[in-house]
């Protein structure tokens, strides 16, 4: 994604964070629910223990909320988030440096980002169900892409992995903007079909 | 763009998610989000579809719904906040909590999401692999390679490594074959020698 | 849209600056190529290459000398399938050790450079500008740092380290869209001005004990072939167009078995190809964007009863916006 295009995902963070610190809470459930994988995949990486890493996920949104009113609005919300997650991670550790569950071999410093960590994945507290579960979903999504046809495929991919506008999907797949919309939409679509299900049974939560 | 019915509205949906909508098209929208159960289950489903497309260690292990829960229970405990009423209200004063430009990237950066043909389909297996090819730029000789360039490059070039892991990769042979002799023939580039040349002869055998 | 023909008049030792005006750092582009250009042909070298790309890395050794008019260089694989490549000016011969064998060819491609250059067709710059970033030692040596920006989004930028005295690149780092470094082509360790023994050096083009192997390969044009992009992709001139049979002699070569066209693009940095063959319902499973790491990126398309595959060390978006341009002559 470049932030040189006026758009990118970035818009829809603003409008959420905007619409919160004008009094909305619920806005910020939105961006929670956005965000909340990628921030526990990036605490897992510092810690073990399954509580701890919802402990500290938790409080950075909550730390986050509470500074909300101090994002700038020049820089990605995700990149801003990030940061506090890692400053609370650095916090929580630094309190429980003796205990034993918390992983040893963390590097956490500025120049850290997520993709640089060991690979290791959190200890076994989560139960089996909860592993299998998340690696339903995995190959779900995968089953399910693999029945799209292929320019609904083709657009969705250029969109979510490989970040491009819809002007310049369009270009690439020379089609009208609005096409490339209404695939990337109809990709969504059929691939969540497949996975609400299975969210829905995770803790038999419904909405 | 009117609410009329679900899927044109799931559509707004999907467009407003990927920054495409005005101002005034990405306010109704979120009224309409914050208000509508079903629209918000759907923006819950994309979000993870997304997730999970870029790296399959995104997909959810436990519900994502509970964990909002707790956080809201947190939340509604917290002192009320002044409100700021106005659209982006950026204090000039505060401390930019940014990290370096190349950081704030997530899609670019998140591991490489291996997406496999399912078993039985044919005797090639095609793997196909997207995602960032990030690499590595730690230096043994020390800190910063490019720290000279600093002041002249605009980004921090702090590169981070996104390792060919999480799984085995299984190659194409054909493509393989097709991307060897692209590298052979096609060297009708200005950098051509030698980077490109010994790049080309170099890099062929990668993986084989 | 058109493209603006510029003329550029390029002489060895000098450049022409009425035709371009030099902005704040932005040093021209042409004039820097051949100087490149140049220092690769003419510096005697040895040393060890690094090719980093997507979590691989592969190395070689290396060996240049220039005796006169011609160019000998021997490339000796480090990792990877044991390898050496030999090479006289355009002729290369890849031997493999392990087997035995030997494939001799003929790179038109390295016999271009300069004349693609010195040509009023050369448009480089149109695409691209050169901005000088500095200098830094590396390699042991002191090397002045370039960065070589695209005006669009349809192909990648460069950093570029020229050795000082000479020019010889001594690292190249490829970028994405966003600047990040995509791979990186480096010496880890460089001897310029080296002794090299010639002689021994163009003993190791010596085949003996080696079966030889040539590959097919007929010289076509896509319009005879039948086929052609219904739009230009800005920048990306066609090259060269090869037709490969079916039955190719060359065991370990592309194309084993399957007659294919390979469409050559390139806007003077970037190259891009096109692989045209009959679509086989049975091996052409699924048209796919793939990224095998580092710069280069392929895609697949089935057109009719023809399946296409696009290969180039571009952003998925171009290799896209190829496929959809290809079509069948009306």
């Amino acid at each position: 994604m470049n932030p040189d295009t006026a758009v990118n995902s970035q818009d829809s963070d603003i409008v959420l964070v905007e619409r919160t610190v004008a009094g909305d809470q619920k806005a910020y459930g939105l961006l929670v629910l956005k965000y909340q994988r990628r921030i526990q995949r990036l605490i897992g990486r510092m810690v073990r223990d399954v509580d701890l890493i919802e402990d500290i996920s938790q409080e950075t949104f909550v730390r986050a909320y509470r500074a909300l009113h101090q994002f700038r609005g020049d820089a990605q919300f995700y990149t801003w988030l990030y940061r506090i997650a890692v400053n609370t991670a650095k916090k929580f550790l630094l309190e429980l440096k003796h205990d034993p569950t918390v992983s040893e071999n963390f590097r956490v410093n500025d120049e850290d980002d997520e993709t640089s960590w060991r690979k290791s994945e959190p200890t076994t507290d989560e139960g089996p169900e909860s592993i299998l579960a998340a690696k339903e979903i995995a190959t779900v999504v995968n089953a399910a892409m693999d029945a799209l046809p292929a320019d609904l495929r083709q657009a969705v991919v250029l969109r979510e992995i490989e970040g491009l506008s819809y002007e310049e999907i369009a270009v690439a797949m020379n089609c009208p903007v609005g096409t490339v919309r209404s695939r990337i939409f109809r990709a969504r679509e059929a691939i969540s079909q497949r996975v609400r299900p299975l969210l829905d049974k995770q803790t038999g939560k419904r909405w | 763009m009117n609410e009329l019915n679900s899927t044109s509205s799931s559509e707004c949906l999907s467009a407003f998610m990927d920054g495409e909508l005005s101002v005034n098209e990405s306010a109704q929208v979120l009224d309409r989000l914050l208000v509508d159960t079903q629209a918000k289950e759907t923006w819950h489903a994309y979000q993870v579809v997304g997730d999970v497309l870029r790296s399959a260690e995104l997909a959810p292990n436990q519900s994502d719904l509970a964990f909002l829960e707790k956080l809201e229970h947190r939340l509604s405990q917290e002192p009320q906040r002044p409100v700021v009423s106005g659209a982006r209200q950026f204090p000039v004063t505060d401390v930019a909590l940014v990290l370096p430009e190349d950081l704030s990237k997530p899609v670019a950066n998140s591991p490489v999401f291996r997406w496999k043909v399912l078993a039985g389909v044919a005797c090639s297996a095609f793997v196909i692999v997207v995602g960032g090819g990030l690499w590595s730029q730690t230096d043994p000789r020390g800190g910063g390679q490019l720290a000279i360039i600093k002041p002249v490059i605009s980004e921090v070039p702090v590169v981070v490594a996104t390792e060919t892991s999480a799984g085995p990769m299984l190659r194409d042979p054909r493509l393989d074959e097709l991307m060897t002799a692209h590298r052979q023939l096609g060297g009708h580039s200005a950098l051509q020698v030698p980077a490109g040349f010994l790049r080309n002869a170099t890099y062929e055998g990668a993986g084989r | 849209m058109t493209q603006m023909l510029r003329k550029w008049l390029v002489i060895f030792t000098a450049f022409c600056t009425c035709a371009w005006q030099p902005a704040i750092a932005e040093v021209p582009l042409n004039a820097w190529l051949m100087r490149v250009h140049q220092a690769a042909r003419q510096s005697v070298y040895t040393g060890t290459f690094v090719v980093s790309a997507g979590g691989n890395m592969a190395s070689a050794r290396i060996w240049h000398v220039c005796d006169g008019a011609q160019q000998l260089e021997r490339v000796e694989t480090l990792s990877g399938t044991p390898r050496a490549i030999f090479r006289r000016n355009d002729q290369v011969i890849t031997f493999f050790p392990q087997s035995k064998i030997a494939i001799a060819e003929v790179r038109d491609s390295l016999g271009l450079f300069p004349s693609l250059l010195k040509s009023s067709d050369s448009a480089i710059g149109d695409f691209y500008r050169l901005k000088a970033l500095g200098n830094e030692r590396i390699a042991g040596f002191d090397a002045d740092v370039f960065q070589l920006v695209p005006n669009d989004r349809l192909r990648y930028g460069y950093r570029v380290w020229n050795e000082k005295k000479s020019g010889l690149i001594i690292q190249l780092q490829t970028l994405d869209l966003d600047g990040k470094v995509l791979e990186q082509a480096a010496f880890s360790e460089l001897q310029l001005d080296a002794a090299v023994n010639v002689g021994k050096l163009s003993k190791a083009g010596n085949t003996d004990g080696y079966r030889v192997l040539r590959p097919d390969l007929l010289k076509t044009t896509a319009d005879a072939q039948g086929w052609m992009l219904q739009k230009e992709v800005e920048g990306f001139k066609p090259m060269a167009c090869y037709q490969r049979p079916a039955a190719s002699s060359a065991a370990g070569l592309a194309m084993n078995g399957h007659s294919t066209m390979q469409w050559m693009f390139s806007d003077g940095v970037a190259t891009v190809s096109l692989f045209v063959e009959v679509y086989d319902p049975q091996r052409h499973l699924r048209e796919s964007l793939t990224d095998m790491g580092g710069a280069t990126h392929t895609q697949t398309r089935r057109i009719d009863a023809w399946w296409v595959t696009v290969v180039g060390e571009v952003p998925p978006a171009t290799l896209t916006t190829f496929a959809h341009a290809l079509e069948r002559k009306k």
